[in-house]
């Protein structure tokens, strides 16, 4: 078998391979992206409803809704907390939980609970928990006597986002968590082990051997945690509907409220379509700005078809 | 399409005995949650898999109908058919009527009274039931007790459906019922409301610090722990209050909505008529549609699925003594008779936002949907603004709906 | 020296006990509070119990729908597991183990699935399904998560693949074995702690949905666990607090089991040292 041949085989072998991976994923996200451009332009109020085409005024009208302005300014706000927080925290969680320790294994699989269970169960949960007069985290904070009023978790709209944050990065960050440690796991022993000998200190190891390993898993995490991050729906529906006030009313919120009960589907499109495109925004720069860290390593065949 | 279990238990008889007695007809419940009812029936028509006889109530009514003739079916045909075999409440059937024709057949009411803990007025020296809005505020403010986790009201300033129909209640109350001129502009921004909601931002200093977030389940549980004296609800909760208040059916005190003492208000209540609309063209359907209703509301069945299915949230929607006199006598509910009763003497003094005796206006679809009357009761509170700027802020949203 | 090293280590004791503590404390608290009356709860949450009744329970197992939604949700995932995984396996291979143009641009694509707004466009995919006749049908839903499931594992697979020893797959191709035969016998066999893993991802994915089950699943008899809880737990006019607890109880024990059982695979099957 000669080089050229091996080459092209591979990479049809290659092709094919991936393509169903590729028809579902146009399938499921690509033809609807499509279909929303499509409604975007046109003044559908109702889904099922006759409409008709007339351009590109639902994108005008949302550059001049301020609401629409306001919920851009809480998603920015929303994925910083929640991508950033929650990736930052899952790490150091993970560096803490790689060294052995009694109980290791234990943690390492319970630690992954609030993930696996339903966002239903969730909102109900942490809503609950913090109720102001029943809820658990004020009656026990005020049998502590740490707070003389209870904390109004969800009803003040200065903490409501701080609370949903937290209750979001409950449910992700044991998720991350566990990728890090996976990741961590990676590391090759030897090079720790080359480190000592050389008299490396911790932090040093950290920089020199952690770090750069982590790295590839770290961009990635950036990538998808903020758009999973931006995404987020169904804990801020159920825990506060973007209230009080306005307070959490990230863009998705924003925009399931203006399809289904502000009647007007159309518009709502648009602006999930104008999110969207933003998001592709940051994804591009992202990735050209960590584009080493996207290129997949692949030892395999090089050296056989030379 | 009620979705707690013994609702859906309750309407299961309902079916079972129907199909039964007519086994030419078939009759499946399907239920979904009013969560979800937004999303999922338009695209259950969508797709052609849609009922054909759905549940509605008067917003998602006026949401399904934009969908135009695809959706909703004019139902006068059918209703006239029930209408032969049963006594409807007229109140209940003209929130359906729009255009000349009849768009639901009613099938149970809900109307709100002020709910209050008659222990709570003994032991503070309260006459009572109150009977004015300045009684209310007056009870509010001495029963109400911060310090000790007590409160004098409990009155949903939220983004819900709780909050909107609280409200709206109240601004009724203070003879603001009509909210839309006869060509649909909107018309709050007036003095009756204004008095309504500094009534309302009042009340709200006497409520728990958190009623910021409260929905259904929040204002009743106040008031059935015992840590609010008073909220507006529907008469809805007799087996919590049988077993979780500590307290006898004696206690509960139910009272029509208070009006103002100087006489500018009226006797008003918010009423929500529950109503099945025709989804098929198809003449058999259709008449299976009409015996089933028929069936429905005959008093022995109807009677006892009032009585049964959440005792005393489900007022009759027709009038017939037999009907009430098998209700009234269900387990639960016969405990409760006299509260029950002022639900049901409180029905023909009711009313329901946008909705005029012959027609309704398309907007207020989104006036419900998206809590107006709620959101600017929020913004009050969480920005402390005066009740004459939340007045005006109601009637900004309302101008920005389509 | 040695008194900061036991300093050290108590303090990370206690930060791992308090991070645990915040993770699964709740879990417990809804464990207690399912065996409470409705009364108790409602008026006061203190954490010792007065009474303890298994009603909430007698309501959730024996009144509401719960055996069935817990058959569809395994329905569903099981439906998710056995389509995503062989798309996982065979797209992690092709990424990460042979060569064509645009093989990077073409796994980023894939990952670019998370950038789509669910919430909003579940309409436009259910016309599409709807056209498919995939609607009302668990294959229909099953085929959303695997979309949602796939790209984010085969990025999972690629750690594992990766520490693969590339000498066995070399020796095959020069003993003239098939590129085919040599996943299926050599690749396939050696990544079986990361395919578990997989599956367990895919598993997790399919029982948490709720929107697209939400849209999908018109007919009560196919709803999921998330939907009729959900049901139950955000009910109109009224909420039983006991029997949302129970529950949420009912829809986190199946997953506790699973993690039981097979939970010490996972971490092991996505990190690539695990079978050195």
């Amino acid at each position: 078998m000669n080089k050229q041949d091996f080459r092209s085989r591979d990479a049809r072998l290659g092709f094919l391979l991936v393509l169903p991976a590729v028809i579902l994923v146009i399938l499921v996200v690509i033809l609807p992206i499509i279909s929303g451009i499509q409604i975007s332009f046109t003044s559908q109020r109702v889904v099922g409803s006759e409409y008709e085409f007339i351009g590109p005024k639902n994108y005008f009208e949302l550059f001049g809704d301020k609401q629409f302005i306001a919920s851009l300014g809480k998603s920015a706000i929303w994925v910083l907390a929640n991508g950033f927080f929650q990736t930052l925290a899952a790490l150091l969680i993970a560096l803490l939980l790689n060294q052995p320790f009694r109980g290791q294994n234990f943690v390492r699989t319970w630690i992954i609970l609030p993930w696996a269970v339903p966002a239903a169960v969730t909102a109900i949960l942490w809503r609950w928990m913090f109720d102001a007069s029943a809820g658990i985290v004020n009656t026990t904070m005020k049998g502590m006597d740490l707070v003389q009023k209870p904390v109004l978790f969800l009803a003040n709209p200065d903490i409501a986002g701080a609370s949903l944050t937290f209750v979001n990065s409950w449910r992700y960050i044991p998720f991350l968590t566990i990728i890090f440690l996976a990741s961590l796991a990676s590391v090759p022993e030897e090079e720790y082990e080359a480190a000592q000998v050389d008299g490396a200190n911790a932090w040093l190891q950290f920089k020199t051997i952690t770090f750069p390993n982590l790295l590839p898993t770290l961009t990635v995490l950036g990538l998808v945690g903020t758009l999973w991050a931006s995404n987020v729906f169904d804990i801020i529906w159920m825990m506060t509907r973007g209230g009080p006030g306005d307070a959490t009313t990230t863009v998705p919120v924003l925009m399931y409220d203006m399809a289904f009960y502000g009647y007007n589907i159309s518009k709502a499109t648009a602006g999930a379509i104008i999110f969207l495109f933003l998001l592709i925004i940051f994804a591009f720069v992202f990735i050209f700005a960590n584009r080493k860290q996207f290129v997949v390593a692949s030892e395999t065949f090089q050296d056989l078809s030379k | 399409m009620e979705q707690p279990p013994s609702r859906v238990e309750a309407m299961q008889v309902v079916v079972d005995k129907f199909n039964e007695k007519y086994p030419q007809y078939r009759m499946k419940q399907n239920v979904v949650g009013w969560g979800e009812a937004f999303t999922r029936v338009p695209a259950q028509i969508e797709a052609g898999v849609g009922v054909d006889l759905q549940q509605a109530i008067p917003g998602f009514f006026v949401y399904v109908r934009e969908m135009g003739p695809k959706g909703v079916k004019p139902a006068t045909s059918v209703y006239e058919q029930v209408a032969k075999e049963v006594k409807f409440i007229d109140a209940y059937v003209d929130q359906y009527r729009a255009d000349g024709e009849i768009w639901a057949i009613p099938a149970f009411g809900m109307l709100e009274l002020l709910m209050y803990n008659k222990k709570h007025f003994e032991e503070a020296g309260i006459p009572h039931p109150p009977k004015t809005t300045e009684d209310v505020l007056a009870a509010a403010k001495k029963l109400n007790d911060p310090e000790n986790d007590r409160y004098g009201f409990a009155l949903p300033a939220s983004d819900t459906l709780a909050g909107t129909q609280s409200i709206y209640t109240w601004m009724g109350a203070f003879g603001g019922k009509k909210i839309f001129d006869d060509s649909c502009k909107p018309i709050v921004n007036n003095p009756q409301n204004k008095r309504a909601y500094s009534f309302l931002k009042e009340l709200a200093s006497y409520s728990p610090p958190d009623i910021g977030s409260y929905a259904w389940a929040e204002v009743e549980g106040s008031l059935v722990s015992g840590r609010a004296s008073m909220i507006t609800f529907k008469n809805a909760f007799m087996n919590a209050w049988i077993n979780d208040s500590g307290l006898g059916p004696n206690d509960l005190g139910a009272a029509p909505i208070p009006v103002p003492k100087d006489g500018s208000g009226e006797r008003f209540s918010l009423a929500y008529s529950n109503a099945f609309m025709v989804m098929t063209d198809d003449p058999k359907k259709q008449e299976g549609i009409a015996k089933f209703m028929s069936f429905w509301l005959s008093p022995e069945i109807y009677g006892e699925w009032l009585g049964n299915s959440e005792p005393g949230l489900f007022l009759p929607v027709t009038d017939d003594a037999k009907t009430n006199e098998i209700m009234f006598s269900a387990p639960v509910l016969s405990q409760f008779k006299a509260q029950h009763q002022t639900s049901l003497d409180e029905a023909p003094y009711t009313g329901m936002y946008g909705f005029m005796q012959n027609n309704y206006c398309p907007k207020v679809g989104q006036f419900e949907g998206q809590n107006f009357t709620a959101k600017a009761m929020e913004k009050m509170i969480v920005e402390d603004i005066s009740p004459d700027e939340a007045v005006g802020y109601l009637e900004e949203l309302m101008l920005s709906a389509k | 020296m040695k008194l900061q090293i036991s300093i050290f280590s108590l303090l990370r004791a206690f930060v791992i006990v308090l991070i645990m503590f915040i993770l699964l404390a709740p879990f417990l608290w809804i464990l207690l509070a399912s065996f409470r009356p409705n009364m108790e709860l409602v008026r006061n949450q203190s954490l010792i119990p007065n009474t303890l009744t298994i009603e909430n329970y007698v309501s959730l197992f024996v009144k509401s729908g719960y055996w069935q939604w817990i058959i569809n949700s395994f329905i569903v995932a099981t439906y998710t597991v056995l389509i995503s995984l062989p798309l996982i396996v065979a797209g992690a291979y092709s990424v990460y183990r042979t060569h064509y143009w645009g093989r990077n641009a073409l796994s980023l694509f894939l990952l670019s699935v998370y950038i789509f707004p669910t919430a909003l466009l579940v309409i436009p995919i259910f016309r599409i399904f709807n056209g498919l006749s995939l609607v009302d049908s668990h294959l229909g839903c099953a085929l959303l998560n695997t979309a949602f499931a796939v790209p984010f594992g085969i990025w999972l697979l690629q750690a594992f693949l990766k520490s693969l020893p590339p000498e066995l797959e070399e020796a095959a191709a020069v003993d003239g074995v098939g590129r085919m035969r040599t996943l299926f016998q050599i690749i396939i066999p050696q990544a079986a702690p990361g395919i578990i893993a997989i599956a367990m991802f895919a598993f997790i994915v399919s029982w948490t949905e709720y929107l697209f089950a939400m849209t999908l699943l018109l007919s009560n008899d196919l709803h999921t666990l998330p939907i009729g809880l959900t049901g139950i737990v955000f009910g109109q006019y009224r909420v039983n607090w006991g029997f949302a607890a129970a529950g949420a109880v009912g829809s986190a024990v199946p997953v506790f089991f699973l993690f039981l059982i097979v939970g010490r695979w996972f971490i092991r099957g996505i990190s690539a040292g695990a079978i050195k």
